[in-house]
């Protein structure tokens, strides 16, 4: 009588034994050793973090917010919003600003 | 807070993509807008993909079965796919030296650290 040990699938009695102990414990009952790849389906799912990286989408703007506010008497200030207007200003009042946009087709010189 | 309800509402989809995302708040670029729309796609398609990858790598499964899950996986479109996201600056859209947990680059995490925007982050001195 040998004393090594006797993996749990080969004889028919702890076959039996091992298929109960799944059945009972809720696992796989796997003899043959098979790669189910059951990791895949256990791992949690990331996609609700993964979409949300950048915010969500209805989330209400500066602009939104002091347009909700406004009213003859009151008045929101967006800092960043006000530096360039006032600068923009700035920079007419000097004559450096943008060029207002041409109205209508600007092709005339290439067509000759 | 139902009056800022009313008026704000989810941004139109856009027609740029394969499929009609929404666009987020917050600074917008040409590769924010993309890495949004795979990440939006990439939430879509988890499950699917996963059932996919399970179904085609089950030994127990016959073979035939196996290799169909597998064209199928291989057959979806690249945006649908987990490792097609990078983390983007939400402060200026870059896509390097990005300080994970706060999700902006060191620059725009110093600017923002030193305005004291993030609690409990402060200068080392020592």
């Amino acid at each position: 009588m040998s004393n090594r040990i006797v993996p749990l699938s080969k004889t028919p009695k702890l076959k039996q034994l091992a298929k109960l102990q799944c059945n009972i414990f809720r696992t796989t009952y796997n003899p043959q050793q098979l790669r189910t790849e059951a990791h895949i389906l256990r791992k949690p799912l990331k996609g609700q973090i993964i979409s949300n990286y950048y915010g969500p989408a209805d989330f209400p703007t500066p602009f939104q917010i002091a347009k909700l506010w406004k009213s003859d008497d009151f008045r929101l200030v967006i800092e960043k919003e006000d530096y360039r207007q006032r600068r923009v200003n700035m920079l007419r009042k000097r004559g450096k600003g943008a060029p207002t946009k041409q109205k209508g087709p600007a092709d005339a010189k290439k067509k000759k | 807070m139902s009056e800022v309800l009313k008026i704000v509402k989810a941004s139109k989809p856009m027609k740029r993509f394969p499929q009609p995302v929404s666009i987020p708040t917050g600074f917008l670029n040409t590769r924010v807008l993309r890495d949004n729309f795979k990440r939006q796609m990439a939430a879509q398609y988890e499950v699917t993909t996963k059932a996919l990858k399970f179904i085609a790598r089950n030994a127990a499964l016959p073979q035939k079965v196996r290799i169909e899950a597998q064209v199928q996986l291989t057959a979806l479109p690249n945006f649908t796919r987990m490792n097609q996201v990078r983390d983007r600056c939400v402060e200026s859209g870059t896509s390097k030296k990005i300080i994970k947990p706060f999700r902006v680059s060191r620059y725009q995490f110093r600017l923002m650290a030193r305005d004291g925007e993030f609690p409990g982050v402060k200068k080392g001195v020592w």
